[in-house]
């Protein structure tokens, strides 16, 4: 009898939504794309997806113009902001949804300067990055990379 | 095929070996003599017999003793030992360790057919990649600016594309 409950208790607790990782972060960056003849090695945070930016967007080199990163609460508002000009204010939900392993639903203004440029919902995994196609600039692209980092 | 013995035998049989009550005996006895044979002379007839046979008539002796006497024991205590190994050899196969070899052979069957026969997350390296990246909904909140999803299975890339913002000229700098 007391094993059946006991067995039935770990059942209960395996079934249970994973509590919040208190260590969860948000990283976000600004980048900027261009394509140049020599193009330089790409960050060191940005090698794991590089390629595929290439492929994608279509731009040799990309540069980060700056980060920045902050933890997430469950329901808290937080302000990253990258660069001054380009910056993001989200409030993140944990997500339940098996897909999500453990990441976020994620409410998202993207600014330029004080101008809000879009208002987003997504859900995101940890280590998945969202992409955010800014505007054009000089020869290239601003781009805006948001991701949860266990 | 056997002769069926008539009842008059069956009971001259039993009067000769004395099984017959005295009255049956004298009732018997008269029947006998009813048919024309003397009681007497048939008993002393049938004594003088017996006693021929068992002067002439020897149960052949066996000979090698020692022998037979060997077998039958050990026929005997093959008999008595058989039960106790067939127990035995059953624990044996039934005993824990066949049980976790056989547990472990089950596993290892289990382990190979998952992975020959359920496909885990599709073939190709994008399929099998764990990213995860969705939008949800996205509004703007200009007329001249939109906003769409762009999903690149191939790359497992998402992008919200955002079009319409002004162009950054050269000199402007983003902080």
């Amino acid at each position: 009898m007391t094993l059946r409950l006991l067995a039935l208790l770990c059942c209960a607790a395996a079934l249970l939504p994973s509590p919040l990782h208190a260590d969860d972060k948000v990283w976000s960056a600004v980048l900027f794309a261009t394509n140049v003849s020599s193009p330089k090695e790409p960050p060191d945070e940005l090698k794991p997806i590089a390629a595929r930016l290439k492929r994608v967007f279509g731009y040799n080199q990309f540069e980060i113009v700056g980060t920045d990163q902050e933890e997430v609460n469950d329901g808290v508002e937080r302000q990253l902001k990258p660069t001054k000009t380009f910056w993001l204010n989200l409030k993140a939900r944990h997500a339940s949804i098996k897909e999500a392993r453990g990441g976020y639903l994620l409410n998202v203004q993207l600014y330029q300067d004080k101008r809000a440029l879009v208002d987003t919902v997504a859900l995101i995994a940890p280590d998945s990055p969202l992409f955010f196609r800014g505007p054009l600039h000089a020869k290239g692209q601003i781009l805006i990379v948001l991701q949860v980092t266990p | 095929m056997f002769m069926k013995t008539s009842e008059f035998e069956q009971q001259f049989t039993a009067w000769l070996d004395g099984k017959l009550s005295p009255k049956e005996a004298a009732t018997f006895e008269q029947e006998m003599r009813d048919r024309g044979f003397d009681p007497n002379a048939e008993r002393f007839a049938a004594a003088s017999t017996t006693a021929l046979l068992r002067k002439h008539s020897q149960s052949p002796t066996l000979g090698h003793r020692d022998f037979f006497n060997h077998q039958i024991l050990h026929r005997i205590e093959n008999d008595l030992e058989k039960p106790e190994a067939v127990r035995s050899g059953q624990r044996t196969w039934w005993g824990i360790p066949w049980l976790a070899w056989a547990g472990a052979a089950c596993l290892l069957i289990a382990a190979v057919l998952f992975k020959n026969l359920i496909p885990v997350g599709g073939g190709s390296l994008v399929e099998r990649s764990t990213y995860f990246a969705t939008v949800v909904d996205a509004r703007t909140f200009e007329k001249t600016v939109s906003a769409s999803t762009v999903y690149n299975p191939r790359d497992n890339v998402t992008v919200l594309w955002l079009d319409g913002l002004d162009y950054l000229p050269a000199d402007f700098v983003v902080q």
